[in-house]
């Protein structure tokens, strides 16, 4: 049985103008080890497939049509708010894009990685490395070393110390490092990360790329990655869905689909990146086709 | 700007400011509180315009007393019973409203405009012009307000405009922060930025730029101000130094009805409902425009 | 030479005692009429901080800034705006650097107005220059009247773009254009640039953090790291033959959408 297995996701928000179906459909499975690019541009649906599978969309203005989402036996559409909250990062992990909004500026990096570990703990102590009926001392002692654990493997040196840091101490690519590490630290089995490195450097990004390909090969888990990035997509992830209008396109694995795309309007997303060995016109953006082409 | 468009083009900015009037009211609607706010605002607004009309006992709005029916609880012929002068308390809370609506919008506009020039001015220039002009609101702020609106019109001598003036120098500061610490954000966005680096020269960039970019928390603020200010002018009315009687004014009808309270409570009843009514109209009203104009706040 | 930057050093905190913060460290570097040259850095390497200096909206710590032969810092306030006139700028937010209370037609037709005395016009040839304008950034005469907030991010930047045009200058700082832009309208926004050097023969100075928009738009490139330019030339040699270490890292970390160029790609 698959990790995620998405069924006829339709999604659809209401708004002044009324309501607009978001999502028209969307299938995919994601097995363990697996990572998941999901490309498309603005407004294409992504985020809110991701923002589903956490069940994060409030109900209104969302409002699901049909479609399921199994993860581990459960439709999440159907769970409950308590077991959406015992899933959430305890069996789902997620990252979003700004590194800055998503740590509290007032709480050391420590006691909010603590939370989150005696959270996940509670459920299942032993994350904690700990048998259950342990000690609240006990569980604290043991979220607060789980914690350094944590920090130390996603890169931070010097993780003792730095865990008593405050978030503007920080940099951005070390932020996202701490958030990553907050999304791993109840063992998921699933991570979401949503344009996890779009408002980091280069060089950066590269180093956050790193850190999810190596987590995923030692933990065998399955990544939804949302990015605008084809580059991303092409270096790390096994698989990639395209998205366009709430629609999944095409998808496969990454090679297949991004060597030899079967949609016109993959190969125009490729043709209007540019890379190091672009030429000076040869770029070519969406404006000669329609978008009816793509439907 | 005047421009000469075409009748073509001219079409345009109505349909899309009619569009951005009906996407505010779609937020707004989205709180049936504010909705009522809005309704009793608008009920109250109506009231002070037309109740030197419709009331039924205009004759004793200019003092005329009727001593024969005095403190008749509420019936009838009285909906909110009589008064020690035997007086039509209805008659008197209903014009009560032209007081307290006129003198609070007036406290509210005073203090914007001194407290925006002000705000605007310290924030934009900032340095020394900001330290000399953000000094005296400090001072005036670390006042009690009521107390100071106190001393003022006690100087000035009672009556209406005095209130007014006295109340609005106690305010006014609140404005002059407020104005000052959102100048101060704005002016580092880019669309400033932009101006600036096109050559655009102060004048321009605060009347511009910044100020319709915070006439939102401006008016917000204002809304919720409303409230208290017609709470204020009702304190001063109480304690004797607002509006003196006949002129019915709700503080100056609940401080004449605290001797006759546990027996002839209607007298305190009605106009202490008015006050209770417009103040929570008017809060209710700005956490409603506040929804639409600055939806980040909530959400 | 279009732009010429000599020597310049900018240093932040100087005023109190200690170490200010040195944001720009001895830059060098000139712009040749009717060319391209870019600007590559990382967040915090001094880049911003440079085009706020070629605009005067900070002052030097030493060094001088030459327009067309006359030192910008050095100019009166009436000598300055002649020269604003000429050298605009298009930032890199499309979403904020738009006024969101104004319509389109006063955005584009703002610098017209601050600039009546070098280009003095009427409120009608005004509105025909803006809607020239806008035909010209791809846009139409029908979205005249309508605020920003209707308009995609595309679209908002070639509006930017209109508004840096309005004037007519000769030399566009393009701060970032295109990083807040999907890749396909990235892709529009570029070629559209590209037109616009052709038809009005303009200089540009082209900021970007991303490798392959540089290359794509740019004759010349520098690299900037932490307020020092570490390497400098024409795109092709910088790009093939990278000389600093700092750039031969930047050039591997761009994620290519090739997947057989991946790093983590074992052979399966």
């Amino acid at each position: 049985m698959a990790l995620l297995d998405i069924q006829n996701l339709q999604l659809a928000m209401r708004s002044y103008e009324g309501e607009t179906q978001i999502l028209h459909g969307i299938d995919l499975k994601i097995e363990r080890g697996e990572i998941w690019g999901m490309v498309g541009e603005t407004g294409s649906g992504k985020s809110l497939t991701g923002l589903s599978v956490s069940r994060l969309i409030p109900s209104p203005p969302g409002r699901y049509l049909a479609g399921n989402i199994d993860f581990g036996g459960k439709d999440l559409l159907k769970a409950s708010d308590r077991d959406m909250r015992a899933l959430r990062g305890r069996h789902i992990g997620m990252i979003f894009q700004d590194p800055t909004t998503n740590l509290n500026p007032v709480f050391r990096i420590g006691t909010q990685l603590v939370d989150v570990a005696l959270h996940a703990g509670h459920d299942d102590p032993s994350i904690l490395g700990l048998s259950k009926g342990a000690s609240r001392s006990a569980m604290k002692k043991a979220a607060r070393k789980t914690a350094i654990e944590m920090l130390d493997k996603v890169g931070i040196p010097d993780a003792a110390t730095r865990i008593d840091d405050y978030p503007h101490q920080f940099s951005g690519g070390m932020r996202q490092r701490v958030l990553i590490a907050m999304a791993m630290i109840g063992k998921p089995d699933l991570l979401i990360a949503d344009e996890p490195t779009t408002a980091l450097d280069v060089s950066v990004q590269a180093q956050i790329l790193r850190l999810i390909h190596d987590l995923v090969a030692e933990r065998n888990i399955g990544v939804l990655l949302i990015t605008h990035n084809l580059g991303v997509v092409a270096q790390i992830c096994s698989h990639v869905a395209v998205m366009y209008r709430g629609r999944i396109l095409e998808s496969g694995p990454v090679r297949e689909v991004l060597k030899h795309p079967s949609h016109v309007y993959t190969q125009a997303l490729l043709d209007s990146v540019p890379t190091v060995h672009t030429k000076r016109g040869e770029l070519r953006g969406l404006s000669g086709l329609s978008p009816e082409a793509f439907a | 700007m005047t421009t000469t468009e075409t009748a073509t083009v001219q079409a345009r900015p109505q349909s899309a400011r009619m569009e951005n009037w009906g996407r505010a009211f779609y937020r707004f609607r989205q709180s049936w509180l504010s909705v009522v706010g809005l309704a009793i605002v608008l009920l109250l607004i109506l009231v002070a315009l037309l109740s030197p009309y419709i009331v039924p006992h205009p004759e004793h709005l200019q003092g005329v007393t009727n001593t024969a029916a005095r403190f008749q609880p509420p019936s009838a012929s009285a909906w909110f019973g009589t008064n020690e002068l035997g007086q039509d308390i209805f008659s008197l809370v209903l014009v009560g409203s032209r007081i307290s609506l006129f003198s609070g919008m007036a406290v509210v506009f005073i203090a914007i405009v001194v407290g925006t020039t002000v705000g605007a001015i310290a924030g934009y220039f900032g340095g020394w012009l900001d330290e000399i002009l953000m000094r005296l609101p400090d001072l005036l702020l670390t006042i009690p307000s009521l107390i100071l609106a106190m001393a003022v019109a006690a100087a000035l001598g009672t009556g209406v405009f005095n209130m007014i003036i006295a109340i609005a120098i106690t305010w006014w500061p609140a404005y002059a922060r407020l104005v000052r610490g959102e100048v101060i954000g704005k002016k580092e966005e880019q669309f400033m930025v932009a101006a600036r680096a096109l050559g655009a020269n102060a004048t321009r960039i605060l009347c511009r730029h910044i100020l319709p970019n915070i006439m939102s928390p401006i008016v917000v603020k204002a809304s919720l101000d409303m409230g208290f200010a017609i709470l204020t002018v009702a304190s001063l009315g109480f304690v004797g130094i607002g509006v003196k009687p006949p002129t019915p004014e709700w503080g100056t009808l609940l401080s004449g009805a605290r001797s006759y309270m546990p027996d002839y409570w209607w007298t305190a009843v009605a106009p202490g409902t008015a006050i209770f009514l417009a103040v929570l109209a008017f809060n209710l009203l700005g956490d409603g425009l506040r929804d639409v104009l600055d939806p980040k706040a909530r959400r | 030479m279009s732009l010429e930057i000599k020597n310049v050093t900018k240093i932040f905190g100087t005023s109190r005692k200690g170490e200010g913060f040195t944001a720009l460290d001895d830059v060098s570097l000139s712009v040749k009429k009717g060319s391209s040259f870019g600007l590559v850095g990382e967040s915090g390497s001094g880049k911003t901080t440079l085009t706020k200096c070629i605009l005067r909206l900070e002052s030097l710590t030493s060094g001088t800034i030459r327009f067309e032969g006359k030192d910008i810092h050095a100019l009166s306030k009436a000598e300055m705006r002649r020269v604003r006139a000429r050298l605009q700028i298009v930032f890199q937010d499309p979403y904020a650097s738009l006024n969101p209370r104004i319509t389109i037609h006063d955005i584009i037709s703002e610098p017209l107005i601050i600039h009546r005395e070098t280009v003095p016009m009427s409120s009608r040839q005004r509105t025909e220059r803006v809607e020239e304008l806008l035909l010209q950034v791809g846009l139409s005469r029908e979205h005249l009247f309508r605020y920003p907030h209707e308009f995609s991010g595309g679209q908002r930047q070639r509006i930017g773009i209109a508004r840096a045009l309005a004037v007519k200058p000769e030399f566009l700082i393009l701060d970032e254009p295109t990083s807040a832009l999907d890749v396909s309208v990235q892709a529009e926004v570029l070629n559209l640039l590209h037109r616009l050097q052709d038809e009005l023969g303009l200089t540009y100075f082209f900021i970007s953090h991303d490798l392959g928009v540089i290359r794509y738009v740019c004759d010349e490139v520098a690299v900037i790291y932490r307020g020092k330019l570490v390497e400098q030339g024409p795109v092709d040699d910088i790009f093939d033959h990278p000389k600093d270490d700092y750039t031969r890292m930047l050039l591997n970390a761009m994620p290519d959408p090739d997947p057989d160029l991946s790093p983590f790609r074992r052979v399966e």
